[in-house]
């Protein structure tokens, strides 16, 4: 069975914590309790394959910042939560999603975008087309709007980062592969330390990623939820 | 006579903060060029970090350059954007903008989170950059309350007040930044942060399934292999009920609920060392929330409080201490994950949520239900402070007749308060009377911002070409937009009934005190300044009771408990102000040492940088070192490199104790160092290390053969990216 580390993201309130525990416990918390640092295990089956997910489950509280570059390290995929009723916190996030790759100095890492609170009809202020516009404008990363207290589309959203990662670690152990396989072709008696650049192998793997994303709107059946896989 | 009697005392008080000027203003100099510094050393970091990602542009280069060149000459004519015709304006604006903070409170609330913190910086740092001065103080918190109330009066259901990230929770952070703020923390809880990170190894973890992995650990490194009967991965409930787990957890809580007790006790035993301006605000939190939701539980407000204290001010402090230069260096694993579960205690008992949400730490509740009582106690203390609006009144009178008012501000901060001004102006001041309508039509449209090297620093004298007349806190409050009327009434009413309580002392010998009836002896007392603040006061309650704020049903309770309690506190206030000066000889100490802190980080940064540069320089003019080399010239550069090249791996690196914490991305971490991105990390993770043990023995440390060997390879590979470069730097 495989680890993976997904970690939850988001400006405060948002309901990071909501989406966690709706999706390891099936409880719904109502009471607000301002989260410094949770963590969480739940074994799920993906492709008929066992998996055992770690979620770390952050401060969206702007005082803990500094926690967060050790959090983004440790982990190998990134749920980015703002809520339909708060502007700023999807506006946070552009700020956090390049955090995200900037430590982890990659093009794309395994994530997906969630507009939550979608329930709250009277008191959205971001539409759906404001999130697909965020989710076009970061390569195409999956979107989906959630409802932590009806669990809409809180499953699939896990289930969706867990799939990057799988798909992220085939890509890179097949590269590692090639490479060993071009390494033992070309052993040359002093290849220079700084010569190799990973840089234009990483490029068709986003290239290959974004071909093969497809776009699929679904209407949720209770609330006016959107999911993009 | 009893008004007389006031100012007597007012002015001992002044007489005292006479005596502490001195010291303020050495403070306040300080602070701002800490201020300066701090800005450098956070622009410097965020250029290297570019700088790692390789994506550094040229102009970007050559701007990092400048910066490097030292300050900026504040005297060199080429930089002058500032029209001079427009100073006197600006000295007019900046006037009206200190001494009426409800522009600036109004501008807070309409502004965007992204636009808030460059405004937050300049009204905290520049504004009322004075923060040992009791007007500036005032007039800033004076600022905070009239954004709170608009943030209690939008929200619409308890449960969400001052939870997201608002302009009030931003405000709240930036003031426990100020230099109080940072000085309780070193002061109160240095010591015992340090003193648990001492213990590197102590590990404390109690969450079972973490707890049984590490086990398993050590039982694989200790036999070689496993025992029957212990998976790997088990689900939480099987780690939670293992026998061996559990014998390893019990002691761990009980040392645990020791440490959060030990820290909650120093917390409340220094509750005397609390700023000022913190515990105000907690108070105003406190008032509001009663005000606003009259059946909320008293348990409910301690925790709204607690939000505020706990959540926003002290944990943050526990979780990062070395964010907040409590400790040198990042805290090692087991230590850090320590203070994580104290932080999250103390948030609990704080905030005691209903529902536990990591099963675990329902182990710890025992502690909750331990200090419930202390912890109330200890909120709602912090809130029995005095008010400060008679002083402030006074300040306003002194600031008047004082001729030297000005403050120093940078021409972007100008800019950019003018440019924000300028956007909402249609809001800010509607009435194109209105002074601050006719200021900004003659400024005009605000300058651009200004390259970073031509962004000096002026010293903006402050003054009014209007006659100002001394403002009570309505006029400093009120504004046409304003949705917080109620409030202010509230509070001038409260004021007024302090003081003619303090001017007619036997009124409030008789308890409970009787309101109407102390508003009526006013109105017909023999002194007209109090017959004049009676009858006023009367129509005022009249007003709230209207208005539905107070009910004469509980004879206006909660006016008469906040009357009393005020009178409570202005006893002492000049007591504080003895208080405050013993205490500021110890805020310049700390600021001093900030400083030192700041130019060593600041030097560290100019050498690597001015490195980057020397070595792009030499390379253009062809005595490069690296892989371009040059007939003759390459003979003498394998001499030098002879030691070199050498290939270290990341974990090689770790091992020997170079690489403490690392951002290199773990695909890179399995291949050698190769490039420059990855040097330059180890390069700042060894300064790093090399800076935490400064304290020890800076010279041994330096003496270490690795470190040295490590440097040599740096520097070889360094020279090597640097040649690779260049080609796009010059271009």
């Amino acid at each position: 069975m495989r680890d993976y580390k997904v970690v939850v993201l988001g400006a405060g309130g948002v309901g990071k914590s909501s989406v966690t525990v709706q999706f390891v416990q099936g409880v719904y918390v109502e009471s607000y309790d301002p989260t410094i640092e949770d963590s969480y295990r739940k074994q799920i089956e993906i492709d008929g394959r066992q998996c055992d997910l770690e979620i770390l489950d952050t401060a969206g509280v702007a005082q803990f910042t500094a926690m967060r570059e050790l959090y983004i390290k440790s982990g190998k995929g990134f749920l980015l939560v703002y809520s339909v009723t708060d502007e700023n916190s999807l506006k946070e996030l552009l700020a956090l999603r390049d955090q995200v790759l900037r430590i982890k100095d990659l093009d794309s890492v395994p994530m997906v975008l969630i507009g939550n609170k979608c329930d709250l009809e009277e008191d959205r202020v971001l539409s759906i087309d404001d999130g697909l516009q965020v989710s076009q404008e970061w390569g195409m990363v999956p979107f989906y709007e959630t409802s932590a207290m009806y669990k809409t589309n809180v499953d699939e959203a896990f289930v969706d980062v867990v799939r990057q990662i799988m798909r992220k670690e085939a890509e890179l152990s097949e590269e590692k592969k090639q490479q060993k396989l071009q390494k033992q072709a070309e052993a040359g008696p002093d290849a220079p330390a700084g010569a190799a650049e990973a840089e234009p192998a990483s490029q068709t793997v986003a290239e290959k990623r974004r071909s093969r994303q497809r776009l699929v709107a679904t209407e949720g059946h209770k609330s006016k939820c959107c999911t993009i896989m | 006579m009893a008004a007389e009697q006031d100012v007597e005392v007012e002015d001992e008080l002044a007489r005292a903060q006479k005596r502490l000027r001195d010291l303020k203003s050495r403070i306040s100099a300080q602070s701002k060029k800490n201020f300066v510094l701090e800005r450098d050393v956070r622009y410097l970091d965020s250029r290297i970090a570019l700088l790692i990602q390789n994506r550094m542009a040229a102009d970007e280069q050559r701007e990092v350059a400048q910066t490097l060149e030292g300050e900026v000459d504040p005297n060199k004519a080429g930089g002058v954007l500032l029209d001079e015709r427009k100073m006197p304006i600006y000295a007019n604006l900046f006037f009206l903008l200190q001494g009426e903070p409800r522009h600036i409170a109004s501008l807070c609330r309409m502004v965007s989170l992204s636009e808030i913190d460059t405004l937050l910086q300049t009204v905290m740092f520049t504004l009322y950059g004075n923060q040992y001065e009791s007007r500036e103080e005032h007039l800033l918190l004076t600022m905070f309350q009239s954004v709170l109330s608009a943030q209690f009066e939008m929200t619409t259901e308890f449960g969400s007040l001052l939870r997201a990230n608002t302009p009030v929770s931003r405000m709240m952070t930036t003031y426990t930044r100020r230099g109080p703020g940072q000085t309780y923390l070193k002061n109160v809880m240095a010591d015992k942060i340090n003193s648990l990170i001492e213990h590197k190894e102590l590990n404390l973890e109690i969450n079972p399934l973490k707890v049984y992995e590490q086990m398993l650990q050590q039982i694989q490194d200790d036999q070689g292999s496993l025992p029957e009967g212990l998976p790997k991965s088990v689900p939480p409930e099987t780690a939670a009920a293992n026998p061996d787990v559990q014998a390893i957890i019990a002691p761990r809580l009980t040392m645990l609920m020791d440490i959060a007790n030990s820290v909650l006790t120093t917390i409340i035993q220094h509750l005397e060392m609390v700023p000022y301006g913190i515990r105000w605000i907690c108070k105003q939190i406190r008032s509001l929330t009663r005000r606003k939701y009259p059946d909320v539980t008293d348990l409910a407000v301690c925790s709204l409080i607690g939000g505020f204290f706990f959540l926003r001010f002290i944990n943050p402090a526990i979780v990062t201490p070395q964010a907040y230069m409590l400790v040198e260096g990042v805290p090692a694993k087991h230590p850090r994950r320590t203070l994580t579960l104290i932080a999250k205690m103390l948030q609990n008992l704080a905030n005691k949520p209903t529902y536990s949400k990591e099963a675990y730490m329902m182990s710890l509740n025992p502690f909750v239900d331990m200090n419930k009582v202390r912890i109330n106690q200890f909120l709602n203390d912090l809130c029995e402070v005095g008010d400060f609006y008679d002083t402030l009144e006074l300040d306003q009178y002194m600031a008047l007749s004082k001729k030297d008012l000005s403050i120093n501000i940078t021409l972007n901060e100008l800019f950019n308060t003018h440019s924000l001004l300028m956007q909402h102006m249609h809001v800010l001041s509607p009435n194109d009377k209105h002074h601050l309508h006719v200021l900004l039509d003659e400024l005009g449209s605000a300058p651009p911002q200004v390259p970073r090297n031509q962004n000096r620093a002026i010293d903006l004298p402050l003054y009014s070409r209007w006659e100002t007349p001394i403002q009570d806190i309505t006029t400093a409050l009120m504004s046409e937009n304003n949705v917080t009327q109620n409030d202010i009434l509230y509070m001038e009413t409260k004021a007024i009934f302090v003081h003619i309580i303090r001017s007619i002392p036997q009124l409030a010998e008789k308890r409970p005190i009787n309101l109407p009836l102390i508003a009526e002896r006013a109105a017909t007392a023999k002194d007209s300044i109090l017959v004049r603040k009676g009858i006023k006061v009367k129509e005022m309650l009249r007003e709230l009771e209207e208005l539905g704020v107070i009910d004469q049903k509980d004879d206006f309770r909660i006016m008469r408990e906040e009357v009393i309690a005020e009178l409570l506190h202005l006893g002492n206030l000049k007591e504080k102000v003895v208080e405050e000066s013993a205490s500021l000889e110890s805020v310049y100490k700390t600021i001093c040492d900030h400083n030192a802190y700041l130019r060593s980080q600041l030097e560290q940064y100019k050498a690597y940088l001015q490195n980057v540069r020397m070595n792009s320089g030499k390379d253009s003019s062809s005595s490069g070192v690296g892989v371009v080399s040059v007939g003759g010239k390459e003979r003498k550069l394998a001499k030098s490199t002879s030691q070199g090249p050498y290939r270290f791996t990341h974990s090689q690196f770790e091992k020997e104790g170079i690489i403490v914490e690392s951002n290199v991305p773990e695909n890179r971490q399995v291949e050698p160092a190769r490039d420059f991105a990855s040097v330059l990390i180890i390069l700042r993770i060894s300064v790093i290390d090399v800076k935490t043990s400064t304290s020890r023995s800076r010279h041994q440390y330096l003496e270490h053969s690795s470190l040295r060997f490590c440097l040599k390879v740096v520097k070889s590979l360094f020279w090597r990216w640097i040649s690779r470069s260049t080609t796009c730097w010059s271009g």
